[in-house]
């Protein structure tokens, strides 16, 4: 063990599930080195792959459960008295106000393993009050997709891009947000293809794109829209796959009727010309794919990805080499916690909740009678339950919702209802601070399991180090608990290995995804279903996964946004930036940024870093302004999440279908407020 | 036989800045490559191009600054007097002074290069905009890609010309 040696790792931090070697010598972590054959990256690391090293050196590490004294005081706990307090808590809890306040956060820094054992344990103790922090940016595409094809997922994997002859990105900030996939775009344009660009920001790598569609923000379904219009008119549609493969259609076709490509032009800000290029790009091509790099909802009722779902169909593109649609989420393990079921509405194998075969089949492999049919509370409505006093003990694992939640000061508030709030982390965020009990979480190098990255491949992280501490992992605490709680039979797992197996005895999709499979670098691409499967690099070649095997078209028509006014002159829009991205990487400061175009700053007399207020129609926040050529004129651009900033009105307002943030459609107004000008 | 440099395909480059951090990971914290943007829109990742008749190599009065193998320059900081006269003939601006006039400048990794690695901005590149190559096999994927430009150019002219 003396001289170096590497351990294959894969990156913790977003949803690409890049590879890498971790470099050891005695023990400790030395160094990275690109892993050059990885499937996904070709040995590339973006900034926040190359930190990795940074996350297991964190200074202020918990390395012992603590209890709250008061508040601002924690004692340390044994791991013993720790798992005795939480069983008899939740006991108590559970038998004063029933099953249904008892309520289950993780996040997609979650194995699936502990994703599926935290998900077993809520619906083991009776209630779907379980949810994933990461669902929170993009839970209502997925529901869409679900509907519309079958799988929350990419359809082809990322290399796969390089096939395609069109590449249509739609969404914000794509070279930045996800720079491993940029490079089979690139691959792509060295073969020739095309590449649209659509977004409200201009991209940075604007050599890169051959038309660049600059729209309003929160206007990608009147784009969309826009072209399928075209494409109908001119009769480029494939319609031998629309007539077997498809339903739908003609409920599209009626809702896009009433619409004219003049007023979308108007919504969307692209000219009707560019609109008709980018559809006869898209339309004509051999293979065209589309990349959705979804941040936060774009708009209420946001259906942008049905419409991205409708123009795939229309001109069926999906199914092939160089096709298909590939939303990209934003955290890492986001799409097994879907796939696992740690959600109020899906069960394992995303399976609504309500699906009665998929029920009473797990519940006789779970040994109970039956699991919970109620909907639990999602991670947006927790806030107001809280509130209430419904969720009366809380269990989070891995996740700040006081970093994370839109309505910041209202959570923090309405925690001050639960009996009970037991939070698993790396350090002492500002969550695990109101807690009544804290416990110390594995960080990535400690953990072992699988991953399941945004093109469906399960990956196994072995274990890179030896927890510090003695920390006992996530899944073995939940064991515990769960065998005092009296569930011996369901939670007698020894390994990560026995819980994968049993994943895949419980997801079809996961049923040839064993561990030592899974061990190759290249993981293995879900649906898997036989133990000699090669996996699914493409889904849906010659069926969709819906249940009558057809892809389904959904009728929509582009909602109502605020216009600009002379009040709110600004649209306000939000992004994640290149650097500040999660509880991880810790936050330089709490100053709310803005970025904005110099024409805009010039009429203010705003300089840069110039100190200012941008108010909407529910209230003020003050911010740094930061002069940008990169945002457009009339535009707004807030990095990093919201509620960093001090009044949080002024961005709450819920989605009412998925209950998540609406954050691009707000318009405001900016103005000086003296400092530093 | 001409040794392997470091090639840029600008077009490529989306300012992601990884290059920087892996450099300055290799290096224990100072970065020697410097993604320079120009008007927010457009970047080229800049650091030594390790030149063949090197200014710097020619300028430095006390022989500090040397090519070595793999066609290298190398500042060796027990002979560098800190007279700055490099940092002022490099076309490139990419050689730096710190705090203590010490040169700091780009090795090409040589340490890697040694074992048979790569340079690690090379490595990490996301989107392979840097590349590690013998020339004539730089100069050939500059070739493929422009003979490739101006195919689809009469391509979509040809197309023009039938939809008349």
């Amino acid at each position: 063990m003396a001289s170096p040696h590497e351990i294959p790792s894969i990156c913790p931090n977003c949803a690409e599930g890049c590879g890498f070697y971790t470099i050891l010598e005695r023990g400790k972590v030395l160094t990275i080195d690109y892993m050059k054959n990885h499937p996904v990256n070709q040995g590339g690391l973006c900034i926040k792959g190359n930190a990795v090293v940074d996350i297991i050196d964190h200074t202020h590490r918990i390395d012992s459960p603590l209890l709250k004294k008061d508040d601002s005081t924690h004692d340390k706990i044994s791991w013993q008295e720790a798992i005795n307090l939480i069983a008899t808590q939740l006991k108590g809890i559970q038998r004063k106000y029933g099953t249904h306040a008892l309520a289950f956060l993780t996040s997609a820094h979650s194995t699936n393993e502990e994703s599926y054992l935290l998900q077993k344990f809520a619906r083991v103790l009776g209630t779907n009050n379980i949810d994933c922090t990461s669902f929170y940016e993009d839970a209502l595409g997925s529901n869409d997709l679900i509907t519309s094809l079958g799988y929350a997922s990419a359809t082809n994997p990322f290399s796969d891009l390089s096939n395609a002859k069109c590449i249509l990105i739609s969404g914000s900030n794509f070279f930045e947000n996800h720079p491993v996939i940029a490079y089979w775009v690139f691959e792509a344009k060295a073969r020739g293809a095309v590449i649209i660009y659509s977004d409200h920001q201009i991209p940075p790598a604007l050599l890169a794109v051959d038309h660049f569609l600059h729209i309003n923000p929160g206007t990608q379904e009147a784009l969309i829209e826009g072209m399928m219009l075209h494409i109908i008119e001119k009769n480029l549609f494939n319609q031998q796959f629309i007539t077997t493969r498809t339903s739908g259609f003609e409920a599209l076709q009626k809702t896009l009727r009433k619409q004219s490509l003049a007023q979308l032009e108007k919504i969307s800000g692209v000219s009707a010309g560019n609109i008709k290029e980018a559809a006869e790009c898209y339309a004509t091509s051999s293979a065209s794919a589309i990349i959705h790099s979804s941040e936060f909802n774009s708009t209420p009722h946001s259906s942008t990805i049905s419409s991205l779902v409708n123009l795939t169909l229309l001109c069926g593109h999906v199914g092939r080499p160089g096709t298909g649609l590939m939303p990209l989420a934003e955290h890492h393990n986001t799409q097994g916690c879907y796939d696992m079921g740690t959600s109020p509405v899906l069960l394992p194998g995303q399976v609504g909740i309500h699906d009665d075969t998929t029920q009473q089949g797990i519940a006789k492999l779970w040994k109970v009678k039956k699991l919970p049919s109620q909907k639990g509370i999602s991670f947006p409505e927790m806030a107001k339950a809280l509130q209430r006093g419904k969720i009366k003990a809380l269990y989070i694992v891995e996740s700040d919702p006081l970093g994370e939640h839109i309505n910041a000061p209202l959570f923090k508030q309405a925690l001050k209802n639960v009996e009970l709030l037991v939070v698993q982390d790396l350090v002492l965020t500002p969550t695990a601070r109101q807690a009544h009990l804290v416990l110390p979480a594995q960080g990535w190098a400690e953990k072992t399991g699988t991953y399941t990255n945004a093109e469906r491949r399960v990956q196994w992280q072995s274990k890179v180090l030896t927890s510090p501490h003695q920390i006992v992992p996530s899944w073995q605490l939940l064991c515990s608990v769960a065998r005092k709680l009296g569930f011996k039979k369901q939670f007698s797992f020894r390994s990560p290995e026995m819980i994968l197996k049993e994943i895949n005895k419980i997801i079809p999709t996961y049923t040839g995804i064993s561990s030592h499979r899974v061990h190759h670098i290249d993981g293995l691409t879900w649906p898997c279903p036989t133990p000699k499967h090669p996996g699914t690099p493409i889904l849906y070649t010659e069926h969709f996964a819906t249940p009558d095997g057809l892809g389904k078209f959904t009728a929509i028509l582009p909602k109502k946004r605020d216009k600009q006014t002379k009040k709110y002159p600004f649209y306000l829009t939000f992004g994640r930036s290149l650097v500040s991205y999660d509880v991880l990487h810790s936050r330089p400061s709490d100053e709310l940024l803005i970025e904005i175009n110099p024409k805009d700053a010039k009429k203010m007399h705003l300089r840069d870093q110039s100190e200012v207020k941008i108010s909407t129609k529910l209230g003020t926040i003050k911010a740094t302004a930061c002069v940008s050529e990169k945002v457009l004129p009339g535009i707004v651009f807030i990095p990093f999440l919201p509620s960093r900033g001090t009044d949080h009105h002024a961005f709450s307002t819920i989605d009412p279908r998925v209950k998540s943030p609406e954050l691009n459609t707000t318009t405001c107004q900016v103005k000086a407020s003296g400092g530093k000008q | 036989m001409s040794a392997k440099a470091l090639h840029i395909d600008i077009d490529r480059c989306i300012a992601c800045r990884a290059c920087e951090v892996a450099c300055a990971r290799e290096h224990g914290g100072s970065s020697f490559m410097f993604v320079t943007t120009v008007d927010d829109h457009y970047s080229v990742p800049l650091c030594c191009f390790h030149c063949e008749k090197s200014p710097c190599v020619n300028v430095c009065p006390t022989q500090a600054l040397e090519k070595t193998s793999h066609s290298a320059v190398i500042v060796h900081q027990v002979r560098c007097i800190g007279c700055r006269l490099c940092t002022m003939v490099c076309p490139f601006g990419v050689i730096q002074v710190d705090e203590e006039s010490k040169v700091l400048k780009c090795d090409k990794c040589i340490h890697r290069l040694k074992k048979g690695l790569e340079p690690a901005c090379v490595l990490t590149c996301p989107t392979k905009a840097l590349t590690y190559k013998k020339p004539d096999q730089n100069t050939l994927r500059q070739r493929k890609k422009s003979a490739l430009k101006s195919t689809i150019f009469t391509q979509s002219m040809k197309s023009k010309h039938h939809s008349l």
